[in-house]
């Protein structure tokens, strides 16, 4: 059989790599995935893909709108949140689109919305990583196949789970030769960590302070400066890192005749991510290493060129936002509750548009059903900087819209030109300076308070993206296995904790299975952030430039 | 139709490369939605590998089943006839590496065919779960010629290789 032509391919946009996968739905409901045999890595998907698939008819799936709980055909439900929107000026709505989605879907959206509410408030639900990552200035533009060429490859984060495709590519490179190391600095022992030739684990709280004294030690002025002219011995003593740990690692960048750092999303699970990026960035440049920043969405750039959500989300607390009609994505899902809570308290009026039913599609005052990502072809940002043409898994069920249609619907009954097009363009987004974001707070130490652990988001392969997905669908819940709060074997002593035990945390609002991984760092309990009860204990920063999660200090005990 | 000829290769595992991510057994699942038959099975604390069919020569299972529905194919692959298997789990019982489970629901025994739907229409495709495998860690090779560089290979559930990082 001839091979498929390239635009014929279909891609899963659940990460940057945008690996050729592809599903195939029958007439009783099920999903059949195909796997291209002349695609890539032996042609597949990671089970991330996998589980998107099982999606595609899942009992939560949305297949009727409805407007304050009254069921209705789509067009007439675009046309009373149009009667409703009208009641508001332009500026006090804002619209919130999904990331994932594919370059023309997000231009086309940007088009309609400029056109139908010229002065509305638009962002990008991007994943909590990739903003540190674009406000470094760095480009996705090395492919990760180049890391079986390297002799040295330093991962921060766990990209085996973040990136499942990036580990051929890793281990291919630790097993070609003798004396080809794999590194991982993370805040928690992961998948790489646990296949690496050395894991060092830091506290999350002292991560940046880490990385920005490597960055020192590689020889990274504007690192120095930001931090009052510190060497790295200096930022050591001040936050508590080993200085052991910053020379072996700068030792290794230098020795190394083809190093490669790996920027593996660290910024959505850590404290002060701008800081880690920036630091392990600078560290990359000063020695030499390659730089491969992985993305969590394969368009971020483009949807951040088309607005950010911190900005919308102070303009809903600050009361000047009434209405909010959210494409595609689950912001509860996204980011904290509180974080949305908090924002959405003045709302009157929200439209949800969502392919499956979650909690937020479940409170919404208007709902509509909306296509899955994989369910419209157009174009993806690849991981190695170029774009590729992904054609849709399957086609539209019944009843239920495109992103593209439903706005052109929604512009229409607004009143506005849907084929009028000409949004401005928007500037290349600048490297945010290096002083904004390294400065004395990534000096700061952190210990828990007796009694307590600082817990950190472990980054699961099947929750990263969308964690509303584990949540609607009992089979990925399955497939994703156990949940457990990760600890070192200190703190299990010192709580008289077994492997297996149940353990509370946060005042027994979460009780979760203890499992013991050697390795983990002191008085850490890193937890699956998928379910809404342990994100919520998790600390989130909102400012206006940036939301992130950052360590919490949470309470906990044997649960028995 | 091309003829399948997967009588030489086997699947093989290389339980170093292994990151536990599962997506062999999901895209067994996704399959075979009717009896998926790869399993994740943890061998210690942080060990872990999909126990599959190994498609012995001399193969209990085919010797124990009342109903013939346990046959060998063409290709040498044993196989199980779905209209024969009365879910009796004889051959769940006889299989000497515990990785024939019975479906309670539907009375049969779930059996890697290692994706013969795919390899009788394109002999050169892989079964799902080693397409899927991000790591590399499950091939589908002649172990007699092919034999991964490093690590631990396990092919019929025996090691046959231990090579060392050269």
């Amino acid at each position: 059989m001839p091979s498929p032509p390239e635009t014929a391919v279909s891609r899963c946009p659940l990460c940057s790599i945008c690996c050729p996968v592809g599903a195939e739905v029958d007439g009783l409901g099920h999903g059949t995935m195909q796997f291209p045999a002349d695609s890539g890595f032996e042609g597949g998907a990671c089970a991330r893909g996998l589980a998107a698939s099982h999606l595609l008819r899942s009992d939560a799936r949305i297949y009727e709108a409805s407007v304050d709980g009254r069921p209705m055909v789509p067009e007439d439900a675009l046309e009373a949140v149009a009667d409703m929107l009208g009641n508001y000026e332009a500026s006090e709505v804002a619209v919130m689109l999904d990331a994932y989605r594919p370059l023309e879907t997000l231009s086309r959206a940007a088009e309609l919305v400029s056109a139908a509410l010229p002065k509305a408030l638009l962002c990008t639900g991007l994943p909590p990583g990739d903003p540190a990552l674009l406000d470094a200035g760095l480009a996705a533009e090395v492919a990760p196949v180049n890391l079986e060429e390297c002799d040295l490859v330093l991962a921060l984060g766990d990209p085996f789970s973040t990136h499942p495709p990036v580990s051929r590519h890793l281990r291919n490179m630790q097993l070609a030769e003798r004396g080809n190391r794999l590194l991982v600095v993370s805040s928690a022992v992961g998948r790489t960590g646990l296949g690496a030739d050395r894991c060092m684990t830091v506290h999350p709280g002292r991560l940046a302070a880490l990385t920005c004294a490597l960055a020192v030690e590689c020889g990274a002025n504007e690192v120095s400066s930001a931090l009052g002219g510190a060497d790295a011995d200096a930022i050591c003593d001040e936050s508590g890192v080993p200085p052991s740990m910053v020379e072996e690692l700068a030792g290794a960048l230098d020795e190394a005749d083809t190093g490669a750092v790996v920027l593996a999303n660290p910024a959505g699970y850590c404290c002060r991510p701008h800081a880690v990026v920036r630091g392990a960035a600078e560290a990359a440049r000063e020695s030499g290493a390659r730089l491969h920043p992985l993305y969590a969405s394969p368009n971020a750039s483009a949807a951040a060129e088309i607005g950010r959500m911190p900005p919308v989300l102070k303009a809903m607390r600050d009361g000047r936002v009434r209405a909010a009609v959210v494409l595609g994505f689950d912001p509860m899902g996204r980011m904290a509750p509180a974080v949305w809570g908090e924002a959405a308290e003045e709302l009157e009026f929200v439209v949800h548009a969502a392919p499956v039913r979650t909690r937020f599609a479940r409170e919404a005052d208007a709902l509509l059903p909306l296509a899955l990502p994989w369910e419209e072809s157009g174009t993806l940002g690849a991981v190695d900087g170029g774009q590729v043409r992904s054609s849709a898994w399957a086609s539209l069920p019944e009843g239920v819209v495109s992103m593209d249609g439903l706005l052109e619907g929604l512009a229409y009954h607004l009143g506005a030109d849907a084929s009028a097009s000409g949004r401005a363009e928007s500037p290349e987004p600048r490297p945010v300076p290096v002083e904004r974001v390294v400065g004395e707070d990534v000096l700061e130490g952190h210990e828990p308070a007796d009694g307590c652990a600082t817990m950190v988001a472990e980054p699961q392969v099947y929750a990263d993206g969308n964690t509303a997905w584990l949540e609607v669908s009992s089979w990925t819940r399955r497939m994703a296995g156990s949940e457990a709060a990760v600890m070192g074997p200190g703190l299990a002593e010192e709580l008289g904790l077994q492997d297996g035990e149940p353990v509370s945390l946060g005042d027994d609002r979460v009780v979760l299975d203890c499992e013991v991984r050697e390795g983990m760092p002191d008085g850490v309990v890193a937890v699956p952030s998928h379910r809404e009860s342990v994100r919520s204990l998790l600390h989130w920063h909102a400012t206006e430039d940036v939301i992130s999660v950052g360590p919490a200090e949470v309470e906990i005990r044997s649960a028995e | 139709m091309p003829e399948f000829d997967g009588a030489d290769r086997q699947l093989v595992l290389e339980p170093d490369r292994c990151i536990g991510c599962l997506s062999c057994a999901a895209a067994c699942f996704m399959g075979h939605r009717d009896t998926p038959n790869l399993h994740y099975e943890e061998l210690e604390r942080w060990t872990g590998m999909p126990a599959v069919c190994r498609h012995c020569e001399e193969a209990p299972c085919l010797e124990s089943c009342p109903a013939d529905a346990m046959y060998e194919g063409e290709s040498g692959a044993v196989m199980r006839s779905r209209v024969l298997c009365t879910g009796c789990r004889s051959c769940s019982l006889a299989c000497p590496f515990g990785v024939l489970n019975a479906e309670t629901v539907r009375r049969q025994v779930a059996k890697c065919d290692i994706c013969v739907d795919r390899l009788e229409e394109e002999p050169d495709a892989l079964p799902r779960c080693v397409a899927v495998c991000p790591s590399g860690a499950l091939k589908f090779l002649d172990p007699e010629e092919e034999v991964p560089e490093a690590g631990y290979v396990l092919v019929s559930g025996r090691v046959v290789c231990e090579s060392h990082r050269v």
